[in-house]
């Protein structure tokens, strides 16, 4: 088993526990009445996590992998139920089951990856055929990212398509029938935004948001003030300000922001580094799979961790367009911690294959 | 391209990905250090700015000294209740607590303070100190104490309307706290608090940003002692004489420092706001001769060895009338004072003309403003002179259709004392800062002079004169010589013009030692009755007072150069020993850490002095009496008075009813007869005084 990767979760999961904690007490008191309702709350979904993942480690993936052409359509049916469940934020996104709640996204994020490492490893699946690779594919992802997208969880749908696009160039599939499915997508969408103007002046203010940080969205200046107040060495584990409701979401999808302040740069490039070992293994995990599956699967994984950070900290750090979406492992999240648990969990198991030496 | 089911992915496309994942990567970590290096001090700055509040903090009061260094207004720590629930378990916990914690009916607290949670609300901003503790060890959630400085007058009720009252927030409200606010105040302090983004306070730093400046002490001319005296005659004698209310002023006639001034209205609460010495008006009668008195010596209009015909007691001036209590035929001028003959004054009057009457008046003082430093002053109302017949003229001159306050009068009787100099009134002696340093001293200052010397002295020749055989003999005195003149003015009737015949207002203008003026006062009395003469009524009480005076400040009254008070900081509050047992008040004494002395050693305790409530310095004893079993209640032990404050042996053998001479001042040093010795109600007992 890969130990780099188990040490590293169990690491960014600690530091995970202990932000959600330091940048939720005062809400949770104020709220709820109790400084540790969302700490309780993840607790008791990574325990779960936990019993998820040590039966995840033991199963033969290969065997299972086909349930997942079913399971994919049981989750588009859940991105459907989510419409009728009440909103919150203003966007549909979550199921609402007694104290908990489920994203359907995630679900689906790594069922997709799942289907397509065992999809496309099929034999008969000749990929390098436009109509091999457009047919099977395209409409069922089609629809759960429209399912998504009109949630409105536009950094779920890209942190998918992303994945989803990595999975396909590894696969095999030609440059240009790629450039087929993408480019009109990007032609569609600079159309509308730059001559139809939707939403055009989000989009400009975006763009000077990128060199001038303090000018954009009210949620992303609070979180480059976070930034910026954490400085170095940060301001002191607790002692953090702006998660007294300056910072919106400081517990879930802006925490990257929380934890700057409190630990500084210094801690923020423990947190990347951690981040990037557990990228790295996954990289060396796929290289030695004995399998076209095992190593999809391990590729499509590891690029879903990679998107999800990158777009979080890209959208707190101002890079990217304001997006919700949470850290994996750390934010406060109970489907995002289970599906990501799950997700290291795979790669544990693929770690264990037959013929892979991973250091 | 066939895939097998071996190793068949691309490599290079492989390394494409992980070549764009560190690229990716080194843009975070450059993108953080931009935002957290590079411009983190300017970021951290806005941030901090928006989660820091600023507050001001309250600069720790002033305090109020008398002329003799003592703590008449001082700040001391008090307790503040306040809810501050989270939750709505908490507020419902928080109510049953206070109905229990208040012995109130059950469900009152809610309606009383209806709490929300999250919400900071006060629940009582001035708790004992048993209450704060007891609530403190129950520890309720969402109820807490604030330590906070409240305003304490260690004199109690002793001068309360030249002092005045601040509010619960220390701000002077009334009086001299009210006036000096500025002064006592100081200059408040910021203090930065971090604070959230729906602006609720969460932590206050303990070290301000800007200190707090504390305010300037304020030093007055008044000798709390004295004062005490005064409110205590003036309180005897308007219960006494029946009066409605009574006031008195006493100044030193030397500089024009104030050294007492009293209000005492009948059956109401004393805690006035004002100080009707100064912000009421009366017409004063005939103390008010001595104005066109002095205006016609210093004329030369009148021969000291003329006779005036004084009318047999009723003068036809004009359409008016003029009357005289006792009918008399012909005065000299002296006697027209001492005897106090309106028709002889008003009649002299008419010499002067209203332009020099009116001169005189001006000069005196009168219509015009002190500028004494109490809130609501009045300036009083004379006429307009150029419409003045010549019974307007009379009647002015013996005090009538005039306005004055008691004030203006002491400070014109002030100025004959001393010789014909006029001083502003003053109340405040200096500043002291907060280190103790005199930061301003006040000096006095000699207005103008009413009249020349030599006419001075004859003026005070004259008013030694109504005491020693005139209106005022009921104000001679063993003790100290008084001078002064006397008072009994018809009460203007309001509803129907006029006067009432039957309501008066009685005073005694006055000043002593008649041969070495110091001390020059009023006391007037509104409507006493029956007896509503000046002499026989407010006359009394300015003798009581002026043998007080005497007897307690045997030293002469020089200005003093201390200021600030030593050693009288640990003051110790006397508790209530009346009705208890001589041993048990002698316990509980110990154990404030009071010196007690009694008649007896068993018995009820019937009397104490200084009376409950009083602060005093551990040094100082408290004196009790027992009561007394003696059949005819005519025989009282001595106590044992060595060492005692001359005053507290003073109230003892007042109440005793003894007679008694003493030598020297300070505390008692030695007494005749001894301690413990039975003495009838005839014996005078001797006590020598000094400094112990």
């Amino acid at each position: 088993m890969d130990r780099k990767l188990l040490y590293s979760t169990v690491a960014l999961i600690g530091i995970g526990m202990v932000m959600v904690y330091s940048s939720s007490s005062v809400m949770a008191e104020n709220r709820f009445g109790s400084h540790f309702f969302f700490l309780k709350r993840q607790f008791i979904w990574l325990i779960m996590a936990g019993i998820a993942a040590w039966v995840v480690m033991k199963i033969d993936l290969k065997k299972y992998a086909a349930y997942s052409v079913p399971l994919i359509f049981i989750s588009l049916a859940l991105l459907a139920l989510v419409f009728v469940m009440p909103a919150r934020n203003g966007s549909h996104r979550w199921l609402f089951i007694g104290p908990f709640t489920i994203q359907p996204s995630e679900i689906f994020k790594l069922l997709v990856i799942v289907y397509l490492a065992f999809s496309l490893s099929q034999k008969k699946r000749d990929i390098t055929n436009l109509k091999q690779f457009l047919l099977p594919y395209v409409p069922l992802i089609g629809a759960g990212l429209m399912l998504i997208i009109l949630e409105p969880g536009l950094g779920s749908a890209m942190t998918i398509t992303l994945t989803v696009l990595t999975i396909f160039f590894l696969a095999g599939v030609r440059l240009y029938h790629l450039s087929v499915l993408t480019l009109p997508l990007v032609g569609l969408v600079s159309f509308m935004v730059f001559v139809l103007g939707y939403k055009k002046p989000r989009v400009i203010d975006y763009m000077s948001a990128i060199s001038d940080p303090l000018s954009g969205s009210y949620q992303v200046k609070q979180a480059v003030l976070a930034l910026g107040a954490g400085g170095i060495f940060g301001s002191g584990l607790g002692d953090g300000r702006q998660k007294l409701f300056f910072l919106p979401y400081p517990h879930t999808d802006f925490i990257f922001a929380s934890i700057g302040e409190e630990v500084g740069f210094v801690g923020l490039t423990v947190i990347l580094i951690l981040f990037f070992i557990i990228i790295r293994q996954g990289f060396k995990i796929a290289l030695y799979q004995p399998d076209k599956f095992g190593y999809l699967l391990a590729m499509g994984i590891t690029a879903s961790i990679f998107t999800s950070v990158i777009i979080n900290i890209g959208v707190v750090t101002s890079l990217l367009p304001t997006t919700g979406i949470p850290l994996p492992f750390i934010s406060y999240g109970g489907s995002a911690l289970l599906i990501s648990v799950i997700s290291v969990s795979v790669l544990l198991n693929l770690s264990r294959r037959k013929g892979v030496v991973v250091r | 391209m066939k895939n097998r089911d071996s190793l068949t992915f691309s490599k290079p496309r492989m390394a494409v990905v992980y070549a764009l994942v560190i690229l990716i990567w080194c843009a975070l970590f450059f993108r953080l250090a931009v935002i957290q290096i590079v411009n983190g001090e300017e970021y951290g700055d806005r941030a901090r700015k928006q989660s820091t509040g600023k507050t001001k903090v309250k600069a720790e009061r002033g305090l109020i000294f008398d002329r003799k260094g003592r703590q008449l207004a001082v700040n001391v720590i008090s307790n503040a209740l306040y809810a501050y629930p989270s939750g709505k378990k908490e507020i419902r916990n928080i109510y049953r607590y206070l109905d229990r914690l208040y012995n109130r009916k059950s469900g009152s607290s809610q309606k009383r303070y209806s709490l929300s949670p999250n919400r900071f609300k006060y629940i009582d901003r001035d708790l004992s100190d048993a209450l704060a503790a007891k609530i403190t060890n129950d520890s309720i959630p969402g109820l807490y104490i604030e330590k906070g400085v409240k305003r304490d007058y260690p004199f109690g009720a002793v001068g309360r309307q030249l002092l005045g009252y601040t509010n619960i927030d220390g701000n002077g409200i009334s009086g001299l706290e009210y006036s000096y606010d500025s002064v006592l105040a100081g200059i408040p302090g910021l203090i930065d608090y971090l604070r959230d983004a729906h602006r609720n306070t969460y932590r206050i730093k303990t070290i301000p940003l800007v200190r707090p400046v504390a305010g300037n002490s304020i030093v007055l001319t008044v000798d709390w002692y004295f004062q005490e005296i005064v409110e205590d005659e003036l309180k005897a004698a308007v219960e006494k004489y029946n009066a409605l209310e009574g006031t008195a002023v006493f100044l030193d006639c030397r500089t024009g420092e104030i050294l007492a001034a009293a209000d005492y209205v009948a059956g109401e609460n004393n805690d006035a706001v004002k100080l009707r010495a100064v912000s009421n008006c009366i017409e004063p009668g005939s103390v008010f001769k001595i104005v066109a008195a002095s205006a016609l010596l210093d004329e030369g209009l009148v021969d000291l060895e003329e006779k005036i015909y004084c009318e047999e007691g009723l003068w036809r001036c004009g359409r008016s009338r003029m009357r005289d209590d006792h009918k008399y035929d012909s005065l000299t001028f002296q006697e027209i004072i001492e005897l106090s003959s309106n028709i002889g004054t008003g009649k002299l009057a008419l010499r002067l003309g209203p332009e020099k009457l009116c001169e005189a008046i001006d000069r005196f003082g009168f219509g015009q403003k002190t500028y004494v430093g109490l809130p609501g002053e009045q300036s009083g109302y004379i006429g307009d002179p150029g419409v003045w017949s010549d019974y307007n003229i009379a009647a002015l001159s013996i005090g009538h259709s005039i306005a004055v306050t008691p004030l203006q009068l002491s400070s014109a009787m002030a100025a004959l004392a001393n010789g014909g100099s006029l001083y502003r009134p003053i109340l405040i002696r200096g500043m002291i800062n907060n280190e103790g340093k005199l930061i301003q001293k006040s000096k006095s200052l000699m207005i103008g002079r009413v009249i020349e010397e030599k006419n001075a002295e004859l003026m005070q020749s004259f008013l030694a004169g109504v005491v020693e055989r005139g209106t005022g003999t009921p104000v001679k005195s063993d003790i100290v010589t008084i001078a002064g003149k006397t008072g009994t003015a018809e009460v203007p009737d309001l509803e129907n013009g006029g006067y009432h015949k039957n309501k008066f207002v009685a005073s005694f203008l006055g000043y002593f030692p008649a041969e070495k003026p110091q001390v020059a006062g009023i006391v007037v009395l509104h409507q006493p009755e029956p007896i509503h003469y000046g002499g026989h009524t407010a006359g009394p009480a300015f003798k009581n007072i002026a043998e007080r005076y005497t007897i307690t400040n045997s030293e002469s009254l020089r200005p003093d150069t201390k200021l600030a008070s030593d050693g009288d900081n640990d003051l110790l509050e006397i508790p209530d020993f009346i009705g208890r047992d001589v041993s048990l008040a002698m316990k509980i004494a110990a154990k404030k850490g009071l010196n007690l002395v009694s008649d007896r050693s068993e018995g009820v305790v019937v009397w104490q002095f200084p009376p409950e409530g009083r602060r005093i310095p551990g040094t100082e004893t408290v004196a009790v009496v027992v009561q007394n079993d003696d059949e005819n209640n005519e025989k009282v032990t001595i106590i044992d008075m060595s060492g005692l404050q001359m005053r507290t042996a003073i109230a003892v053998l007042n109440y005793q009813g003894l007679k008694f001479e003493i030598d020297g001042y300070g505390k008692v040093k030695k007494q005749f007869p001894s301690a413990g010795a039975l003495v009838g109600k005839k014996a005078r007992c001797r006590l020598v005084c000094g400094k112990v």
